[in-house]
C-alpha cells in the first residue's frame, strides 16, 4: 500500500498510462463497446462468400459468413476466418514502396509513387510503346475488371487485362466445351444429386466453391432411416474429400480417366438405362471401341467387378452426379477425365438438374496457363516496357521450370499493387500497396446472378490506397479529368451499381443501401430442370500417354491444400498452425509415402528427401502415412515460400518446382504427365510439428459407428441411447460419489454429429479468432504446445484406407475430473453447467490437465504474443491469457453472455437459435449444435435422445456435456 | 574529564540531531503523503475539466455525456464535438475552452486521464447495473457532482462481490466477470 501510494505521489501511476481518447465528432450508429456488423465479400479465393465483419471499437475481430448470401448461407472455410490475418499481417507494406539503386525498397510518398508511375507512363507513350504494356490481376469482375480494361484503353492499350488465376480448372472447361458446347464451369447441385462419384475432384478442399459444396455435400449425405446417398472417390490421394466417401478408389495420377472410361463402357456393355438415342448410342460405342474393361483395369490395377458395380449403382441412381477436377495441376489427363465424367453425367436424364450452366461461374473469365506463357515469352524477349500486376503471385503459383522470374525480371519496370511483399512483388520497382478486400470498396460475382458487395470494414491499418482511387488519380493526370470524371473508385462502383439497373444514382440509392447491407444482388435460385445435350460426335477418347516409362522412380501426385489454396494462404499463422485435416501436420510441407514404401526404402519420419523429377527438384522430410498407396508420393501445394513474409518463409516445399516447363496442347492449361520421381534420402531429419500422437485409435472407440441396418432397427424399436445425462438425473448414489449439481434456467450442451463432419478446420480457425487463442509457433508445436481450444482429430482405420474426424473440445462434464483436483478451485462448475476455468485464480499446477481424460486443457507455457498489429485482431471480450494459466474451451461463454443480456433486454429469457458458438456458427456441414438442456423443447434436447448419440469415455462417468452422435458406416459398394 | 564530557555532548547533539532531522523527514513524508494540498483529489487532467461545475452546479444528467451506460457495457466518454453544444455559447473564451476548441479544430483529441479501471481479467459491464440493477452512477463512482478533479475508487473484488452478494446478482465467476 505504501509503495503504491508512494508511486502514485511521484505521477508513475498506472493511472498515468491509461489515457481515454475520445472521439472527434461521433461516427454514426457506432455504440463504444457494441460490435457493427458490415456485409462484405470474402476475397480469399474466387469462390466470393459473402462475409459479415464483425467491428468492435474500429476494429474487425472477426469474419462470419452472411447468412443471406446464396453461396456460403452463414458458413465459411478455414481460410475465409483467417482473412483476418491479411489485414493485420505484420509482413504488409507499411506504405509505398521504390527500389532503390541498391536493389532495396526504400519509402516513398503516395504522391511521389504515382508521379513516378505517371512519369514512366509519359515515356512509354513518348516513345509509342503503349501496346508494351501489361497489367496482370487476379480474378477480377465488376467495377474493378471495367476499370482496369478502361484505364489501359486510355493509356492505349487495347487488349485489357490478364486474369491470371493459379486454378483455373482448363481440363474442366476445355471439356465442357467439347461435351456440352459451353467454355465455362456451370454451378453444380450436389444437394440434389442421389449418387455422386468424384474423379479427383476435392470440392471439400478447394474445388471451385468449397464451402457451397461442403454445404450441398452435408445435405446430400444426411443421414436418413433408409441410409445415406453413397458418393465414390476416385484418386490418387485418400484427401479430405475421399476421407468422406463411402468408398476410396485408388489409382495412379491420371488414371480416375480410365475408371471414367470403364464406367461408361460398362453402361454400354450391359445395357444399363441412359437417355441415349439407338444412335447416339452406336457413336458413342463407336468412340469407345477401343477401350475395354480388362485393359482398364489391368491398367489402372482397378478391380473389373468394382468398376461394373459402380457403373451399374450410377446408372440405377435417379440423379446421380460425377465431378471431375479438371485442374491441370491437381493430376494428369485433367481435360480427359472431365470429358468422361461430362458423357458421364450427359447420358443420365436426371442429371440437368444438378449441373446448372445458365449461371456460369467467374473462374470461365479467367485466363488460361496458355496466355500466362505468351505473356512470359513476350517479356523473355523484351517486348514488355511495364507490367502491372494486382492480387496475382505467379512467380510463386507457376513451376520453376517457367522461370517466370526471370521473365519478370527483363521488364524494364515491373509496378505491384500487393498489400504483402511475396515472391512476384519482391520483383517490382514501385509497390503501391493496395488496401486488403476488408478495407476496400468493391464488387465481385462468383457466378452470374449473384454479385457480392464489397465494403471497408474499418479504416486502413496501413498506408495503402485502393488500386481503383490509384488508377482513376493517375488516369486524371495523364488523360485528364473528363476521361476519368470519377472522385474516387467508391463514385464509379457507384454509377456501375446503377448503371446495372438501368438507373441514374439517385434512383438507385434505396437499392443501394439495401445491396449494401445484404451484401449484394442476387435472384431466387434457378428451380427447373434441363436437359444436357452431349455432343457425342464431337468426342474422341485419346489413348493416354502412359507417361515415360522409361522413368524408373516414385508417381508424385501433388494437391491444393484446404488451408493454403494456391498458396496464397501460406502467411495466414492461423492456417499454418491449423493441422492438415488428413496428416494433422502444421508449420511446413511433407512428402506422404506410404508406411509399406517408406520401410522398405529404409525412411523414417522426418527423413529429409531430395525429390527429384525430369524438370526439377524439392527438397521436403518424409511423412509416412496411410493416405497414399504404395509407390506414390504426395506433396502439398502452397508451401515452399521464399520471400512471402516471416510465416511462411523457409517452410519445405513447393511442388510445383517438379513440373515441366510446358502448356497442354488441349486444353491450354499446365502441362501434367504422369510425374515419375526419383527420391535421395539425405543425412537429415527434420522434426516433422504433428499434432496427432497416434494413426489408429487402438481400440478405444473415440469415434463409434454405427450400421444404417442397425440405425433403421433403433429407430423402429424407439431404443434410447445409453447417456448420462449431464443433469441431477443423471446421477445415481451407486456409482456417484458427489452430488449432482444443480442448473438456474440453462444447462449448456453441444451435440456433434460425426456422420456430417468433413475434416475441414473451419471450427478450428473459427474457435482461435473468437477467443484469442495463442498461434505458438513449429518449435512448441513439436513440443507439444499448441494452444487449440478445440481439435478435429483424425483416426484412419486400421482395417481399410479410410479416415474419419472427431471434433474434440473441452466437455464440460457434469463430473469433471479437473474441477476436483484443482488446490485453488479455478476449474469449477458454473450454475450454468460450464465448466469455468478462471484464470486469475490458476496458478498453474496442471493438475486439472493432468486429470483430464479428453486431453483438452493448454497450459501457457509463455507469454505468447502477437506482432503488431495482430494484436489488433484481439477480441476485447475475451481475456488474453498469459504464462502459467491454464486455459481451455469455455462454450463461448462471453457469446452466452451476450444472449442472455440481448434476451433480457427484450423481457425474455434466451431462445433455442438465438445464439451459437463460434465453432457451430462457422461449421459448413452443420455438425455442431449447441443449445440449452434445460429446455425441453430445444435441439439439443431433442438430439440427445438420437439413438446415434453416445459420449466419448462415457464408462469414466464424467458425464460429459458434448454429446456425439455415431459416424454411419458404409454400405458396401454391391451391384 | 572535561574533554570526555565535551566529546559526550558532542555526541549526545549529534545524535539527536540526527533523530531530529529523521523525524522531520518522517513527518514531510507523512505530510506529503496524507495532507498535501491536492493529494486524493485525482489526477490532473489535459484539459481542467470540472464534473463539479458540469453535474453538480449545472446538473446536466450523466447521461448527457455517457450516453451509452444504459445500452453497452461502456457508458462512453463525450465526443469533442459535445462540449460546443454548449460551449460555442457559454464561456467560449475561457482559456481552458479555448485549448480545447484548438484540440478539437486540429481534429487531435484530448487525451484524457482513465480514472475508473478493472484490471484485464475483469470483464466490467455498465448496462446490467444500470438497467436492471438500477445502481445510480455514485454508487460505485462517488460523490462526482462534489468533485473538481474525480478521485479514483480502489475496484478490488471486494467491493465487487459485497454488492453482488447483497443484492443477490450474478456471482458465478465466468458467467459474470472473469472469461
Amino acid at each position: 500500500m505504501g509503495l503504491a501510494g508512494t508511486t502514485t505521489a511521484l505521477g508513475c501511476s498506472p493511472e498515468s498510462s491509461r489515457t481515454l481518447f475520445p472521439f472527434v465528432s461521433a461516427p454514426e450508429d457506432i455504440v463504444p463497446g457494441k460490435a457493427s456488423w458490415y456485409a462484405t465479400t470474402c476475397r480469399e479465393c474466387p469462390a466470393g462468400c459473402g462475409l459479415l465483419a464483425k467491428n468492435r471499437d474500429g476494429r474487425i475481430i472477426k469474419v462470419e459468413g452472411n447468412p443471406l448470401h446464396p453461396v456460403n448461407a452463414g458458413k465459411l472455410c478455414a481460410r475465409g476466418q483467417a482473412s483476418l490475418h491479411g489485414l493485420y499481417n505484420p509482413d504488409r507494406f507499411p506504405g509505398p514502396r521504390i527500389r532503390n539503386t541498391g536493389g532495396r525498397f526504400e519509402a516513398v510518398s503516395w504522391e511521389k509513387a504515382e508521379e513516378i508511375l505517371a512519369d514512366k507512363i509519359r515515356e512509354v507513350s513518348r516513345k509509342g510503346r503503349q501496346a508494351r504494356i501489361a497489367f496482370l490481376t487476379g480474378l477480377t469482375t465488376g467495377a474493378m475488371n471495367d476499370l482496369v480494361n478502361l484505364w489501359l484503353a486510355e493509356m492505349g492499350q487495347p487488349q485489357g487485362h490478364i486474369i491470371y488465376e493459379p486454378f483455373s480448372y482448363e481440363g474442366l472447361r476445355k471439356a465442357n466445351q467439347v461435351v456440352f458446347g459451353i467454355d465455362g464451369i456451370p454451378s453444380y447441385r450436389i444437394d440434389l444429386c442421389d449418387f455422386l462419384v468424384s474423379f479427383n475432384a476435392g470440392f471439400l478442399e478447394t474445388w471451385l466453391s468449397n464451402v457451397e459444396y461442403a454445404r450441398q455435400f452435408a445435405s446430400f449425405r444426411a443421414l436418413a432411416e433408409d441410409g445415406k446417398n453413397p458418393f465414390v472417390f476416385v484418386g490418387p490421394r485418400l484427401s479430405m474429400t475421399a476421407a468422406n466417401a463411402d468408398l476410396w478408389i485408388p489409382v495412379a495420377p491420371g488414371d480416375e480417366y480410365l475408371v471414367a472410361l470403364g464406367m461408361l463402357r460398362v453402361i454400354l456393355d450391359d445395357n444399363l438405362p441412359s437417355s441415349l438415342g439407338r444412335n447416339e448410342r452406336a457413336e458413342l460405342q463407336s468412340r469407345l471401341r477401343r477401350w475395354h474393361l480388362d485393359e482398364i483395369s489391368r491398367k489402372s490395377g482397378v478391380d473389373q467387378g468394382l468398376i461394373r458395380s459402380v457403373a451399374h449403382r450410377f446408372a440405377a441412381a435417379e440423379k446421380p452426379l460425377a465431378l471431375a477436377h479438371g485442374l491441370p495441376v491437381a493430376g494428369p489427363r485433367a481435360f480427359e477425365t472431365a470429358l468422361a465424367s461430362n458423357i458421364l453425367c450427359g447420358i443420365q436424364s436426371g442429371t440437368g438438374a444438378a449441373i446448372d450452366f445458365s449461371s456460369p461461374s467467374s473462374y470461365g473469365n479467367a485466363g488460361k496457363a496458355e496466355d500466362l506463357k505468351a505473356l512470359c515469352r513476350t517479356m523473355r524477349e523484351g517486348g514488355l516496357d511495364l507490367l502491372l500486376i494486382h492480387d496475382a503471385n505467379p512467380v510463386f503459383s507457376l513451376p520453376a521450370s517457367w522461370e517466370v522470374r526471370k521473365c519478370i525480371e527483363s521488364v524494364p519496370m515491373v509496378v505491384s499493387f500487393s498489400s504483402t511483399m511475396d515472391e512476384t512483388s519482391t520483383l517490382a520497382h514501385l509497390v503501391l500497396p493496395a488496401h486488403t478486400p476488408l478495407e476496400s470498396w468493391g464488387d465481385y460475382s462468383p457466378r452470374r446472378g449473384i454479385t457480392g458487395l464489397m465494403q471497408p470494414a474499418m479504416g486502413a491499418v496501413f498506408n495503402t490506397r485502393h488500386p481503383g482511387d490509384v488508377l482513376i488519380s493517375s488516369g486524371k493526370k495523364l488523360k485528364g479529368e473528363a476521361r476519368f470524371p470519377w472522385k474516387d473508385f467508391y463514385e464509379l462502383l457507384r454509377i456501375s451499381f446503377a448503371a446495372n439497373l438501368r438507373k441514374s444514382v439517385e434512383e438507385t440509392e434505396a437499392s443501394w443501401q439495401e445491396a449494401l447491407r445484404n451484401g449484394g444482388v442476387w435472384g431466387a435460385p434457378r428451380a427447373d430442370t434441363h436437359r444436357l445435350s452431349p455432343q457425342i460426335s464431337k468426342i474422341d477418347f485419346p489413348h493416354p500417354d502412359n507417361g515415360d516409362i522409361s522413368d524408373p522412380g516414385l508417381l508424385l501426385t501433388a494437391y491444393p491444400t484446404v488451408q493454403f489454396f494456391d498458396g496464397r494462404g501460406a502467411d495466414r499463422p492461423w492456417l499454418q498452425e491449423l493441422p492438415d485435416p488428413v496428416t494433422q501436420v502444421t508449420w511446413g510441407g511433407w512428402v506422404e509415402i506410404h508406411p509399406d514404401t517408406a520401410s522398405e526404402l529404409r525412411i523414417r519420419k522426418g527423413d529429409l528427401l531430395h525429390v527429384t523429377s525430369r524438370y526439377g527438384s524439392i527438397d521436403a522430410p518424409a511423412l509416412p502415412v496411410p493416405s497414399v498407396p504404395a509407390g506414390t508420393l504426395a506433396v502439398p501445394i502452397g508451401q515452399g515460400h521464399t520471400s512471402f513474409g516471416r510465416f511462411a518463409d523457409g517452410l519445405p516445399a513447393n511442388p510445383l518446382d517438379l513440373f515441366p516447363p510446358d502448356v497442354d496442347s488441349h486444353s491450354g492449361g499446365l502441362a501434367h504427365p504422369t510425374l515419375r520421381v526419383t527420391i535421395e534420402k539425405k543425412d537429415l531429419n527434420l522434426l516433422i510439428a504433428n499434432t496427432d500422437g497416434s494413426f489408429y485409435q487402438h481400440g478405444r472407440e473415440l469415434i463409434q459407428t454405427l450400421s444404417v441396418a442397425d440405425f433403421r432397427q433403433a429407430l423402429s424399436s424407439g431404443l434410447r441411447p445409453n447417456i448420462d445425462v449431464p443433469l441431477p438425473e443423471g446421477f445415481d448414489p451407486e456409482k456417484d460419489f458427489y452430488p449432482p449439481h444443480e442448473h438456474k434456467d440453462y444447462r449448456w450442451c453441444m451435440v456433434v454429429d460425426l456422420d456430417r463432419c468433413i475434416g475441414c478446420g473451419a471450427c478450428v480457425v473459427a474457435c482461435y479468432a473468437e477467443n484469442n487463442v495463442a498461434v505458438v509457433g513449429k518449435e512448441q508445436v513439436i513440443r507439444g504446445r499448441e494452444m487449440s481450444w478445440l481439435r478435429v482429430q483424425r483416426y484412419f482405420q486400421e482395417d481399410a484406407p479410410a479416415a474419419a474426424w472427431l471434433p474434440m473440445l473441452c466437455q464440460h462434464c457434469e463430473c469433471a475430473p479437473c474441477e476436483s483436483v484443482c488446490p485453488v478451485y479455478a476449474p469449477h462448475h458454473s450454475k450454468e453447467g460450464l465448466n469455468n476455468q478462471v484464470y486469475n485464480r490458476c496458478f498453474g499446477t496442471r493438475f486439472c490437465s493432468q486429470n483430464d481424460p479428453y486431453k483438452v486443457r493448454r497450459f501457457n507455457w509463455f507469454t505468447f504474443t502477437r506482432p503488431a498489429p495482430l494484436d489488433m485482431q484481439l477480441n476485447p471480450d475475451v481475456l488474453v491469457r498469459q504464462k502459467g494459466v491454464m486455459e481451455k474451451c469455455s462454450f463461448c461463454v462471453q457469446r452466452i453472455i451476450e444472449a442472455k443480456i440481448d434476451a433480457r433486454n427484450k423481457g425474455r429469457k434466451v431462445r433455442d437459435g438465438d445464439f451459437t458458438t463460434a465453432c457451430a456458427q462457422t461449421c459448413p456441414a452443420d455438425v455442431f449444435t449447441f443449445g440449452n438442456l434445460l429446455d425441453p423443447e430445444s435441439r439439443v434436447s431433442r438430439l440427445v435422445g438420437d439413438p446415434r448419440a453416445y459420449q466419448v469415455l462415457g464408462h469414466l462417468n464424467t458425464k460429459p456435456a458434448v454429446i456425439y452422435l455415431k459416424r454411419a458406416t458404409p454400405e458396401p459398394m454391391t451391384v | 574529564m572535561t574533554e570526555n564530557g565535551r566529546s559526550r555532548r558532542k555526541e549526545l547533539i549529534r545524535w539527536v540531531a540526527l533523530f531530529g532531522v529523521t523525524a522531520a523527514m518522517l513527518a514531510a513524508m507523512l505530510y506529503l503523503f496524507y495532507r498535501y494540498p491536492g493529494k486524493g483529489i485525482g489526477p490532473q487532467q489535459p484539459i481542467y475539466f470540472s464534473h463539479r461545475v458540469h453535474a453538480g452546479v449545472k446538473e446536466i444528467d450523466c447521461r448527457f455525456c455517457h450516453p451509452f451506460v444504459e445500452r453497452s457495457r461502456k457508458a462512453g466518454i463525450p465526443e469533442m464535438e459535445k462540449c460546443f453544444f454548449c460551449h460555442k455559447y457559454v464561456i467560449p473564451d475561457h482559456p481552458q475552452i479555448v485549448r480545447e476548441r484548438e484540440h478539437y479544430e486540429t481534429r487531435n483529441p484530448v487525451p484524457w486521464v482513465r480514472i475508473y479501471y478493472v484490471p484485464d481479467f475483469v470483464k466490467f459491464m455498465h448496462q446490467p447495473h444500470i438497467r436492471w440493477a438500477g445502481l445510480d452512477c455514485s454508487e460505485c463512482h462517488g460523490p462526482v457532482e462534489a468533485m473538481d478533479r474525480l478521485r479514483p475508487v480502489e475496484f478490488q473484488m471486494e467491493f465487487c462481490i459485497n454488492c453482488h452478494r447483497q443484492r443477490d446478482a450474478q456471482i458465478d465467476c465466468w458467467l459474470a466477470c472473469h472469461h
